[in-house]
């Protein structure tokens, strides 16, 4: 028998942190379910989030010729018709909770999964701009298709962005932690 | 010769996406028909947990759940009626949105013997699912209904205008039915797919964490 650990202890080791990711993922997730069902936290820091995710979109439409108003959660085309607002779910906070919990879990340095939390986070955020952009113009100009994308496709979309961007993030610590 | 790891998680993502594209188009014509087939289902959970006498199928694609709860107060021509609610389009929709998702996971490789049973497995996993969840939805419903007042977890979902004689769901059980509402339409059928996609394909989570 050679020296070294002996496979079976490694597969239980495997295990054993494979469970306490599980519980904690799903420990933190439902902590950040508590946040956002308090009324101060949706009032007070949810709601304004989303009305700047609006104000963005409005500016970065606004940089290419097109005119368009934000107000509160409503985004809509100044003198034409096509407006979208974006309700809960919209935002892309469930997704983002869901990611941050799943990079807080990790078996990583503090540092490693704060920074991955605001990168990761930040790219999903991305995505779900171009997500209010592209509904808005589909309210527009292509309204038939308007509910399959925003009910379906986007969301869709977003998670499966949500789940490479996270593999993509522990890919690059584990190559970090290991160099 | 083999594809490098970078090689592998490239062509599963190009796979994983093409293939949604696929099924998510696949899911919306037939959403009526798959929705259909679940009915019963979710009617028979409905009345094996005293949530509803019935369900039928409206005319806007969402559902009328008939409660059994006597109307006692409100218009007059809805007067000693029987309350239904509303199992909205959209709500059914959200729910639903677990299937297409994880079909296009399971389309990417790698792939393994035995995919049609995987294939399967998830489908019925995913179904125990959308049928608790819908039942969910019923419940706070109903939570909304008895105890007029609005949902802690979505003001949207307010109370009929009219009142139905039933015994008061407590604070605690009235908060968890919101909760567990919440928890079925916006966090599980995102979460689900991929939970399920990975316990039937553990080559899948070593490929994209770089083990395979």
């Amino acid at each position: 028998m050679s020296a070294g650990i002996h496979p079976r202890a490694d597969q239980s080791q495997a295990d054993k942190r494979a469970v306490y990711f599980a519980a904690t993922f799903v420990a933190l997730a439902l902590a950040g379910v508590a946040l956002l069902l308090n009324r101060y936290v949706d009032q007070n820091i949810v709601t304004p989030f989303t009305r700047s995710l609006v104000d963005v979109c409005a500016a970065l439409i606004n940089m290419f010729g097109d005119q368009v108003a934000a107000n509160g959660s409503v985004l809509s085309f100044i003198g034409a018709h096509g407006a979208v607002e974006v309700a809960n779910g919209c935002n892309a906070v469930e997704v983002s909770l869901l990611l941050g919990a799943a990079i807080a879990a990790f078996p990583a340095s503090i540092s490693a999964r704060a920074l991955g939390v605001l990168a990761c986070v930040g790219v999903v955020q991305a995505i779900n701009l171009a997500r209010i952009i592209s509904l808005l113009f589909l309210a527009r100009y292509a309204p038939g298709l308007f509910e399959f994308f925003h009910l379906y496709v986007w969301d869709a979309v977003i998670v499966l962005d949500g789940v490479l961007i996270f593999f993509l993030w522990t890919r690059r610590y584990a190559r970090a932690s290991s160099s | 010769m083999t594809a490098s790891p970078p090689q592998r998680r490239g062509r599963f993502a190009l796979v994983a996406f093409a293939a949604l594209a696929v099924f998510l188009g696949l899911w919306w014509i037939n959403f009526d028909v798959l929705i259909g087939l679940v009915r019963p289902l979710v009617e028979f959970g409905a009345n094996l947990f005293d949530l509803a006498a019935s369900i039928d199928a409206n005319t806007n694609q969402g559902w009328t759940v008939w409660t059994g709860l006597t109307i006692i107060s409100g218009p007059r021509e809805l007067l000693g009626g029987t309350a239904g609610v509303v199992v909205h389009a959209e709500q059914l929709h959200y729910l639903s949105r677990s299937f297409p998702l994880f079909l296009a996971l399971m389309a990417a490789p790698p792939y393994d013997r035995g995919l049609a049973r995987q294939f399967l497995i998830g489908l019925a996993a995913l179904g125990l699912l959308f049928v608790l969840s819908a039942l969910a939805v019923i419940n706070c419903a109903l939570a909304i209904l008895i105890n007029h007042e609005p949902s802690p977890a979505d003001p949207r979902m307010a109370p009929p205008n009219f009142l139905v004689r039933a015994d008061r769901y407590d604070e605690l059980g009235f908060f968890l039915a919101c909760l567990d509402q919440y928890l079925a339409m916006m966090m599980l059928p995102l979460i689900a797919p991929v939970v399920v996609w990975l316990a039937l394909k553990p080559r899948a989570l070593a490929m994209l964490l770089g083990r395979a």
